[in-house]
């Protein structure tokens, strides 16, 4: 029994795998299908989020916790006001608060990176004093002065020397990790297909 | 162990019986004394008995032999050579105690003719001593008598002559047929007068006790009826005073105990002459023959000893001092091993079979368990095995066996460790040991660093007192922007390259529908939104149909928001895409064969919808992640050859677009608030507030590298002062 189950899903697996694959490239009806499964499973695991998310704040709740007690809350509003827009009972329910709490809430969080990002900088060479910790400020103080308009003195030195670093270095790195992932992609993927790695088993 | 030969048939005995097996006389050796305990007989010159270790006193051993030897010459004028009984001391008190199967009365015992020979007591040469009896015994004895039957001797008188005639009940009794009439009063008379006599109860076997006259019909009836072997147990010896009670002959055992006071030395030793125990069950056991022919008596169990000595306590009990039963058991097993003969079916091959089986387990390959070893813990072969057959145990409760191996050893000695498996490390075991490893110098790091220098303590204000300058510029750059300009000039910078082509892609698809997906969140608006109007309005005055779509479901309602603010121009909605890379492709799949593309991912599309799919033309992707960025291009913008893909992306995420800009994958970029800044005011030709921002982002940069290089500085300086380390 212990064999059976671990067994059908890697049949399964292997099965599904090899016929999106083969679809790709030969059948794509088969490919088709299965991505429009794939799409509707994707918004199935969606809903589920969102339930077991419900569960887990409510359990909090239950227990004096107020955040989560929030959330509950806000949850069940925009839930309410998504039926009522589609029902026609209210109207721009959930763009309203959308754009009158959501986006101002997300826009100020995001702002704070930056008095992180400025503190972490100031205090990197005082935390680790090592060469690389000199050269990641360098490249940072130049990449910013690229960035910055300059005095007509100091000309476009830094723009120069930030396009060049930008040009070189980065986009060859950039390259080199975008392949990177893409190799690592095709490697999950054999690795599922082979059986090898199995995530529906955690 | 000491063997009596018969006198009457030279058969031999062992010393423990007091008849013998073959004829049934009585076994006597001179210079021998039966002990009292084990009835085993013994050196009368011994202290001790030399089976149990009891004390026998040698005086009374010769005593009683001299006793018992006339009784022995009395007995046998009186009851025939068949009925010869044994030194006096083998009489046995009340008894409880059964002798051994050697005892066992011989089978002609029951025959009538060999023991009935009644023969009245005046014919039978009676000793001077016995005459010489007091008459004042004759009471007593012939009260005695009665009390015989059941065992009760009366207590004597005190008179050290009075000798009263202890009777015992046994159960095994020879079926003797008796005539003890001629010895009533005589009996009777020595009871009487031994009646308050108080001497040790004598021990008597249960084939050679006296057995009382059963005189009363009810005994002799109890008796026969009972049939079986009557239980003594020292609870049922009776009262010592109590000399009328009666008792039946089997069921209550004879109390001796006092009785025995005021009997001459020779008669007054623990053992009742056999001659007179004889004739006391002959002639008990001749009434109970006439009155229960009929009765089938029970088979004689056979002697046992009867008085058990007592348990020895095991502390007591010499380890290696086995006792003399042990060493004549073992004695025995050799002899009874020796004299064994040899199997007839085995012939000549005895040997060589007995040689092949040793050859045979001697080349089995045993293997011995290590714990079962003694104190060479080494592997055992077959050798060492036999090496170990081969030694005799020496001491011990073992001693004298062969093979004993050794535990106590191997089980006291501690327990051999196991090692522990070498686990294998991995190369992520390894990069995770080095993230641990730093993340703790880190954390040391800064607890070491934590207040040690100004800034160190003024770390609070520090951060409170950068913030505050940075927001200071941010306001100064958007409400005096010529700051900035005077200091450094125009904050916009001229366009690059990728802006370029994003306008003529966006120039070139005019009039057709494009498909701009908003792929970020409310938390990146600040930067994209611009970028996203700025372009909508481009493609509305380009009388372009903007079809929106997005993979997360904050995004498709930003761009209801932003698509929303610009007027005229015409929106169609896909809205939410799922399942990221498989949406998409979904979505291409959707655009490539739009005729049977009715619906997707659960919605219907309109015919609109489904026009404006098949005649996209531009690609617009807003996103502020790379992996969005990434799955446009790559599963999208691959599929449609014909259409191209320009992007409007944060600053953080414009290194990402470099590659595929250089490899014609992206037709054009808008990378950040400069690059929109410049497309807005180089390209489009219209001022913006664009341009504002850009200002105050210049001074917020001013102040960022500044305080860059100053902490920088600082710290450098600072870790050559040896006074600023701990």
């Amino acid at each position: 029994m212990a064999a059976l189950k671990n067994s059908i899903p890697l049949v399964l697996a292997y099965l599904f795998g090899a016929m999106a694959l083969l679809g790709l490239l030969f059948v794509p009806f088969i490919a088709q299908t299965l991505t429009g499964w794939v799409s509707f499973l994707a918004a199935v695991a969606l809903l589920l989020g969102i339930l077991n998310l419900s569960t887990v704040h409510l359990r909090r709740l239950a227990k004096g916790n107020t955040y989560s007690g929030a959330l509950t809350l806000s949850l069940i509003a925009v839930i309410i006001l998504g039926i009522t827009d589609s029902s026609g009972l209210t109207e721009e329910g959930v763009s309203t608060v959308f754009r009158n709490i959501q986006a101002p809430l997300e826009a100020a969080m995001a702002s704070l990176l930056v008095f992180f990002l400025l503190f972490s900088g100031i205090r990197i060479v005082d935390r680790r004093r090592s060469w690389w910790a000199v050269l990641f400020i360098v490249a940072v103080i130049l990449f910013l002065l690229g960035k910055t308009p300059m005095p007509a003195i100091l000309g476009d030195i830094f723009a120069d020397l930030s396009e060049f670093l930008t040009v070189v270095f980065v986009s060859a790195g950039m390259r080199g990790v975008l392949i990177g992932i893409a190799l690592g992609a095709i490697a999950v993927a054999l690795r599922v297909l082979m059986g090898t790695d199995r995530p529906y088993e955690k | 162990m000491i063997t009596v030969d018969c006198p009457n048939c030279s058969v031999e005995n062992s010393a423990l019986s007091t008849r013998c097996i073959s004829c049934g006389s009585e076994l006597a050796l001179e210079g021998y004394v039966r002990c009292e305990n084990c009835r085993v007989l013994t050196h009368d010159d011994l202290e001790f008995c030399e089976l149990c270790g009891s004390f026998i006193a040698s005086y009374r051993g010769k005593q009683k032999s001299d006793v018992e030897g006339e009784a022995t010459s009395i007995a046998g004028e009186m009851n025939g050579p068949a009925s010869e009984s044994g030194p006096a001391g083998e009489r046995k008190g009340a008894s409880e105690e059964k002798s051994s199967s050697e005892n066992y009365p011989p089978e002609d015992a029951h025959q009538p003719e060999a023991r009935d020979q009644p023969q009245p007591l005046g014919t039978v040469n009676v000793p001077d001593w016995l005459r010489d009896v007091d008459a004042a015994l004759s009471a007593d004895i012939q009260q005695g008598v009665e009390v015989g039957e059941d065992g009760a001797v009366p207590s004597g008188s005190g008179d050290i002559e009075e000798m009263p005639i202890p009777r015992m009940d046994t159960g095994d009794l020879p079926d003797h047929a008796s005539d003890s009439t001629g010895y009533s009063d005589w009996l009777t008379e020595l009871e009487k007068k031994a009646e308050d006599e108080d001497l040790e109860p004598p021990l008597l076997d249960d084939a050679d006790s006296p057995q009382p006259s059963a005189e009363s019909t009810e005994q002799r009836s109890a008796i026969s009826n009972e049939g079986g072997v009557p239980e003594q147990s020292p609870s049922d010896l009776p009262d010592p005073d109590d000399t009328g009670t009666t008792r039946k002959r089997g069921t209550q055992p004879l109390d001796l105990e006092g009785k025995l006071l005021g009997v001459p030395k020779q008669l007054a030793g623990t053992h009742l002459p056999s001659w007179l125990s004889d004739q006391l069950r002959r002639e008990s056991e001749k009434e109970e023959l006439d009155e229960a022919k009929d009765i089938t008596l029970p088979e004689p169990i056979p002697e046992t000893v009867i008085r058990a000595p007592e348990p020895v306590a095991e502390e007591s009990i010499p380890e290696e001092d086995d006792t003399v039963l042990d060493s004549s058991f073992e004695k025995w097993l050799q002899q009874l091993g020796e004299d064994t003969p040899e199997p007839e079916w085995l012939g000549d091959s005895a040997q060589q079979l007995e040689d092949d089986l040793i050859r045979d387990t001697s080349s089995i390959d045993v293997e011995t368990p290590t714990w079962l070893r003694g104190e060479e813990r080494q592997d055992a072969d077959t050798a060492d095995l036999l090496g170990i057959e081969d030694l005799v145990e020496e001491k011990g409760r073992l001693a004298g066996i062969r093979g004993a191996i050794q535990v106590e050893p191997a089980i006291s000695s501690p327990l051999i460790a196991v090692s522990r498996p070498d686990y294998t490390v991995s190369k992520e075991h390894r990069q995770q040991i080095a993230i641990l490893e730093g993340l703790i110098h880190e954390e040391s790091i800064v607890e070491e660093r934590t207040g040690k220098s100004i800034i160190d303590r003024l770390t609070a204000r520090f951060r409170l007192l950068v913030g505050g300058a940075l927001l200071i510029a941010v306001f100064i750059g958007l409400l005096v922007p010529s700051i900035a300009e005077a200091v450094s000039g125009s904050p916009i910078r001229q366009p690059t390259e990728g802006v370029f082509q994003l306008y003529d892609q966006v120039r070139n698809a005019a009039g057709e529908p494009v498909l701009v997906a908003f792929d970020y969140t409310p938390a990146m608006a600040g930067e994209l939104n611009p970028i996203a109007i700025m372009l909508l309005e481009q493609l509305s005055n380009s009388d372009s149909t903007a079809v929106t779509v997005s993979q997360s479901a904050a995004g498709s309602e930003v761009a209801d928001i932003v698509s929303g603010d610009i007027e005229g121009l015409d929106v169609q909605e896909i809205g939410f895409v799922p399942g990221e890379a498989i949406g998409l492709r979904r979505l291409v799949e959707c655009i490539k064969e739009v005729d049977s593309c009715e619906t997707i991912f659960g919605r219907a599309l309109p015919e609109e919808l489904q026009q404006s799919l098949q005649d996209v033309g531009l690609i617009l992707l807003l996103t502020s992640e790379s992996d969005s960025l990434v799955a446009w291009i790559e599963q999208v913008g691959s599929q449609l050859e014909n259409v191209e893909t320009v992007a409007g992306v944060t600053q953080s995420i414009g290194p990402v677009t470099i590659p595929y800009l250089v490899s014609g994958q992206l037709r054009g970029v808008l990378d950040g608030l400069p690059a929109a800044a410049a497309y807005e005011r180089y390209l489009l030709l219209s001022p913006s507030s664009l341009s504002e921002r850009a200002s105050s982002m210049t001074l917020a940069l001013w102040l960022i590298v500044g305080s860059l290089i100053t902490s920088t500085v600082y710290y450098s300086i600072t870790s050559f002062n040896p006074r600023s380390r701990h």
